[in-house]
């Protein structure tokens, strides 16, 4: 395969696609394609060692965000006959329910991950914040001659300092693994739009 | 092995590739081949991941009249690298206990 033809072969299976981001991934794989060559090899190898261009079409579509494997595969679907989109409407009572399932599984799922990250920030920041304001009350009752009571409140309330900077360790293993999760997820989810 | 260490693995390999000088992708593909063997349409994702991570930085530069991207690790690549080998270190101790003969 000649490299021209293979890049005219992965612009094919991309049509559609942001011709920015094909582009920018020739370039990538025509430097290859040319370092190869000028280290010794025939230009079909060369090619050949880079990829098929459905290999490289389907790099490219991984690397797309979820909605514009959306958008495209929506776009495909428009060049429908009369007959299958009557179909498909006749149908949608039982595939209109599953896709809602879909869609809130999805939807459900990021929240929660998103309100456990959420939940554990807070309760670092609360107890930090609430722990700061009680051993500054505690300074200003002691100025103001509050006695023993305002000390213990104030020994009481930098206990409370140090769980909340100790937490701090576990909250931001919390963040790290849940932005992970949802990339992980998300990349899952992207299977069902590249073939 | 499993797809999600894989990826990470490969990762860690591009970043030691360039660990020392900045590189470019036919070379970087050379220089891991005896250890891990890669085409380019698995580098360039990697590649891309790694930008966006900031683990690199890419610039392109002239040679033999076209544009060739020379990849640079970063100080936050640095780090991962680090980071890599002390995990590893700890999974290593565990192997050898996992492994260990008796007497």
């Amino acid at each position: 395969m000649k490299k021209e033809y293979f890049k005219n072969e992965v612009r094919r299976l991309l049509a559609g696609y942001s011709d920015e981001d094909i582009e920018k991934a020739l370039e990538f794989y025509e430097e290859a394609i040319d370092d190869r060559m000028e280290d010794g090899m025939g230009e079909d190898e060369a090619v050949a060692a880079v990829g098929t261009p459905e290999e490289v079409a389907r790099q490219i579509q991984m690397d797309q965000p979820l909605s514009k494997l959306v958008k495209q595969k929506v776009k495909e679907k428009e060049g429908m006959s009369t007959g299958k989109l009557v179909a498909i409407i006749l149908t949608s009572p039982f595939w209109l329910p599953l896709a809602i399932v879909a869609l809130t599984f999805v939807f459900v799922f990021v929240v929660v991950i998103m309100s456990l990250l959420f939940a554990a920030l807070i309760v670092v920041g609360s107890l930090i914040a609430a722990a700061a304001g009680a051993i500054l009350a505690g300074l200003v009752s002691v100025a103001f001659g509050g006695g023993f009571g305002s000390v213990i409140s104030i020994g009481a309330a930098m206990v409370l300092l140090g769980i909340g900077i100790l937490l701090i360790i576990p909250a931001k293993a919390i963040s790290k693994g849940s932005v992970k999760l949802i990339g992980r997820f998300m990349r899952w989810i992207k299977h069902f739009f590249v073939k | 092995m499993d797809i999600q260490l894989k990826r990470g693995l490969l990762e860690i390999c591009v970043l030691a590739a360039i660990k020392y000088e900045e590189s470019y992708g036919y070379k970087i593909i050379k220089d891991i081949k005896p250890y891990v063997s890669m085409s380019e349409s698995t580098l360039y994702p990697i590649l891309k991941r790694l930008e966006e991570a900031g683990s690199l930085n890419v610039r392109s530069a002239e040679y033999n009249g076209r544009l060739r991207k020379y990849y640079c690790i970063t100080a936050a690549g640095r780090e991962r690298l680090e980071q890599f080998a002390q995990e590893w270190n700890e999974i290593l101790s565990i192997y050898n206990y996992v492994t260990r003969e008796g007497d």
